[in-house]
């Protein structure tokens, strides 16, 4: 039975980002230790290729800030990421070419977790990524 | 930080092992390194995972650079031991048959 774990990070857009993400990650699987490794595999791939995708693109387009809090609750467990940068083009994505150097991260996130959204909020853009009961 | 080890055996195989994690920090490296090694005369590369705590979307853009770059080459790239996470970014991107997983360096050019 998982607790209510909760794990804020605050943080300025760019690649020093990533590694305080896995840190995170990390505390969040100290306090779930009943997650099994395919879903936490999975999650933390997700979580990270947004990451990634604030850290390059947010820091290009303006973006200072970012947040990502993780939360687990018994069947379920989410990030919320915040950042104040450009909008993100919410286009369908469609898979690239076999050989293709770029285009792929934000569909393995879609892929690697059970729900995935992306919102405009005023001035923020907020990415939510569940896995388990969403 | 991610570090790079890289030789080449005596069969003239060049072998690539990231440590640590292959992100959009690390991934630049791994290209210039496949490159150079390209640029050297060997075309025939293995990268090591074995020791690839994790890799994403543009650790992923690295490997396919490099199999290009060594393809034109008239080589080829190779990716062995790779841990769970990569076997599920190789899975969830559809790229297995891109970038076939072979299970450790010494069998990744056997019989070729």
């Amino acid at each position: 039975m998982r607790g209510g774990a909760s794990h804020l990070l605050q943080a300025t857009a760019g690649p020093e980002l990533l590694e305080p993400v896995h840190d995170l990650l990390a505390r969040l699987w100290a306090d779930e230790p009943g997650v099994d490794e395919r879903d936490r595999v999975r999650f933390e791939i997700a979580v990270a290729e947004v990451a990634a995708n604030i850290a390059e693109h947010g820091a290009g387009a303006g973006a200072a800030r970012v947040s990502l809090r993780l939360s687990s609750s018994p069947d379920r467990i989410q990030a919320v990421f915040e950042d104040d940068g450009a909008p993100v083009e919410a286009r369908p994505e469609r898979p690239p070419a076999g050989d293709a150097e770029r285009g792929r991260g934000l569909l393995l996130a879609r892929a690697a977790v059970d729900r995935f959204s992306y919102e405009r909020d005023g001035a923020t853009n907020r990415w939510v990524l569940v896995l388990g009961d969403s | 930080m991610t570090q790079f080890q890289s030789e080449t055996t005596d069969t003239g195989i060049g072998v690539v092992r990231p440590v640590g994690r292959l992100n959009m920090v690390a991934a630049p490296r791994l290209r210039s390194l496949v490159a150079e090694l390209v640029a050297q005369g060997t075309a025939r590369i293995v990268v090591d995972l074995s020791e690839t705590e994790s890799m994403d979307s543009s650790g992923l853009g690295a490997l396919i650079a490099g199999l290009k770059t060594a393809r034109q080459a008239g080589g080829d790239l190779r990716i062995a031991g790779a841990r769970p996470q990569v076997e599920a970014v190789l899975d969830l991107t559809n790229l297995r048959r891109v970038l076939r997983p072979r299970p450790d360096v010494a069998s990744a050019f056997a019989g070729d």
